[in-house]
């Protein structure tokens, strides 16, 4: 519940999402892709979501910015941003709210500047479009310098030597192409990052620096950010607290050890089982049996019945109750190291 | 599902499969229809090793480092600048122990002896989206390297392909046969690039990220499923990768790559515990953890990698390296050579 004083500013969480459900229109059906999804996420604190492809992470995440194709439809659900509800609010609305003050940083965004202009250049013109958030009002020219000494300083702050403002994204390797997306991600000082897949295309010295990065900058200025990613082992570096997605349903929210050394639901546990590490025993790896589910006719009762070692009737039958309380649950008729519901 | 752990010091795996010796491709930049490129990108640069036989050698390193080039060098889809390959003559179906019937040369192979060695040597490659022929059945992309062939008859061929799928476990069988790629998943074609690798009864398979395009449970399904088949028909896997806990989980042997040299090369679980070349070294450190509650002690490098265009006469790895001194500077690349224990190799002047 929202415990809100009486007295403004809102000091509840960042950002309550309840009951977001999201369907696309297809010719096969409706692909529900975002189904009953409820979490919140505090001030300053960083919720890694994990999950396979087509697990709807990303509809998720482009959802919250309310940035869909035009053949999905926001069903139903609130998305509660800063004590406004973001699920009513029309695109013109929208606009106050993207790149100011939720920020995303997409899944591969690096090949997404534009070849024919300046790195810079770039993250300066969409401050201009977003009419130049956070600096002074003035003459162009002006505000043009002032916003150029604010992209040096983020420059600096993801790790890039602010030279660079002025080369072509060809110039730059696919790590500082991706850290130029960081700062300019950056560049309103939004409160929340949404963080889909950011170093899934990079090589492992690069990420570990990015992440790194990422991480000390989320820490020095405060941020909340929403770590999408299919790799289990960054959100265990990552994430305070990390919710696990299936077939568009999230099915387990926890802190970040206690759901990697006691999961709840058998679809965390088998997904942690199946990934290799390099520390630690070598040990066998187990894969899930099956695959996952269509989103047009999902399974009935529990999505994961088909492939759960450890359903039954019910399982097949019913949606499973969510077991645990608060910010630690998972939706399941039968969770590993827990009493039956 | 259990690992098929096979003993390094078994008389199988000592029999060399697989020779590699001065491997050297570059490839040309710059330059145009009239004009001789003047400069060089050397993808690989000097490569030697050895690969046993029913051994699954990974081959790992980032992006660039030249690992796909040497992996299509080994199989003959390019042909190197310099330096030899030989692999060693196996009749299809051979137990792991039975003698060599010679060895080929893969500069002179041509002809018929070309099409024996590709009987003998397959490939799998990382995208199944992109490596099978949207218009034709599972059936017929499957039977295609028998066609080529000319093994056996319509009907054997059908019953080879039966064979493969449920060896990967497509099954039931006869409701795959007849389907086309886009009907099924990524894992579920993988399984087909692999039915259609090992049809020919190869004994060795060089697998290029086979699996870094799936999903995390076909993932480990398929990389059960290969060490499974590599297990049961003795094949030779030369595994490349990016990720080390991939190839500590499909290999007996790792070699590290870096610039188009092999900076290390050692027993999987050695190199893991026991990293000696700095590239090593910062490589693992870098590597996530799938557990909170490990702390990494990461060593931080310089600058990115660069591409090896006309490399300065040095060691490759000096621009970052945290041990470099001036002899790095002033020498040719150091050599890969023993270091400690046995077969643990790197190339260093510092350790």
């Amino acid at each position: 519940m929202l415990d809100q004083p009486s007295h403004t500013p809102f000091t509840g969480p960042l950002l309550q999402v309840r009951d977001l459900t999201l369907h696309y229109r297809t010719r096969q059906g409706d692909v529900r892709a975002v189904d009953g999804v409820t979490f919140s996420l505090g001030r300053g604190q960083v919720l890694g979501l994990v999950g396979e492809s087509g697990c709807g992470k990303t509809s998720l995440g482009m959802g919250l910015l309310k940035l869909l194709p035009s053949n999905a439809r926001l069903v139903r659900g609130e998305i509660i941003f800063d004590g406004q509800d973001l699920a009513p609010l029309n695109d013109a609305q929208m606009r106050r709210y993207r790149w100011r003050r939720i920020a995303m940083i997409f899944q591969a965004a690096m090949n997404a500047l534009d070849p024919v202009y300046r790195v810079g250049e770039q993250i300066l013109e969409a401050m201009e479009a977003h009419a130049w958030p956070g600096i002074e009002d003035g003459p162009a020219g002006q505000k043009r310098r002032q916003a150029r000494e604010k992209v040096k300083e983020l420059f600096r702050l993801v790790g890039l030597d602010p030279e660079l403002m002025d080369r072509y994204p060809h110039e730059l390797s696919g790590g500082m192409r991706q850290r130029a997306v960081i700062a300019m991600s950056l560049a309103c000082r939004p409160d929340l990052v949404i963080a889909d897949e950011p170093t899934t295309a990079l090589d492992v010295i690069v990420q570990e620096r990015i992440l790194r990065e990422l991480k000390s900058i989320q820490k020095e200025l405060g941020l909340s950010l929403l770590y999408i990613t299919h790799d289990v082992a960054v959100v265990a570096e990552v994430a305070d607290q990390v919710g696990v997605m299936y077939a568009g349903q999230l099915v387990e929210l926890g802190d970040t050890p206690q759901v990697f050394h006691q999961p709840m639901h058998p679809y965390t546990a088998g997904l942690l089982a199946s990934f290799p590490s390099i520390r630690g025993e070598k040990r066998p790896l187990a894969a899930l049996p099956g695959e996952p589910p269509s989103l047009v006719a999902p399974p009935s009762g529990c999505r994961f019945h088909p492939r759960c070692p450890r359903a039954t009737k019910e399982c097949r039958q019913e949606v499973p109750p969510v077991v645990g309380q608060g910010n630690a649950w998972a939706a399941c008729w039968h969770p590993l190291g827990a009493a039956q519901p | 599902m259990h690992r098929p752990d096979m003993d390094p010091a078994s008389p199988a795996a000592a029999v060399p499969l697989v020779q590699v010796q001065s491997l050297r491709k570059l490839f040309p930049v710059g330059g145009g229809m009239f004009r001789r490129a003047r400069r060089f990108v050397h993808a690989v640069d000097d490569v030697s090793f050895t690969l046993q036989r029913g051994e699954s050698f990974g081959l790992v390193g980032e992006s660039g480092c030249g690992k796909t080039t040497l992996g299509k060098l080994l199989v003959k889809l390019q042909p190197p600048t310099s330096g030899q390959v030989r692999v060693a003559k196996i009749s299809p179906g051979a137990i792991p122990a039975e003698q060599a019937l010679g060895w080929w040369d893969l500069a002179r192979l041509k002809g018929k002896e070309l099409k024996s060695f590709r009987r003998q040597v397959q490939m799998v490659l990382q995208d199944p989206y992109e490596s099978m022929n949207p218009r034709r059945t599972i059936y017929d992309t499957v039977a295609e390297p028998l066609a080529v062939q000319h093994l056996g008859d319509v009907c054997e061929r059908l019953d080879r392909v039966s064979q493969m799928l449920e060896l990967v476990r497509l099954t039931p069988v006869a409701s795959y046969l007849f389907r086309y790629p886009h009907e099924l998943s990524g894992g579920q074609r993988q399984r087909v690039a692999i039915a259609r690798a090992l049809a020919m009864e190869p004994s060795f398979l060089v697998a290029d990220e086979p699996t870094s395009m799936l999903d995390v449970s076909s993932r480990t399904a398929i990389m059960n499923l290969m060490l499974e088949v590599g297990q049961r028909l003795g094949l030779s896997y030369l595994y490349i990768t990016h990720d080390l806990a991939v190839a500590r989980y499909m290999c007996q042997r790792v070699a590290v790559m870096y610039l188009g040299k092999l900076v290390e090369v050692a027993e999987t679980e050695e190199l893991l515990r026991n990293p000696q070349h700095p590239y090593t070294r910062a490589l693992l450190s870098a590597v996530p953890v799938p557990d909170p509650a490990h702390r990494r002690q990461v060593e931080v490098l310089r600058g990115d990698p660069s591409r090896p265009v006309d490399p300065l006469p040095r060691c490759r790895f000096y621009d970052r390296c945290p041990l470099a001194v001036d002899h790095c500077r002033d020498t040719p690349p150091p050599p890969l050579e023993a270091k400690g224990t046995d077969g643990h190799l790197v190339a260093c002047y510092r350790v």
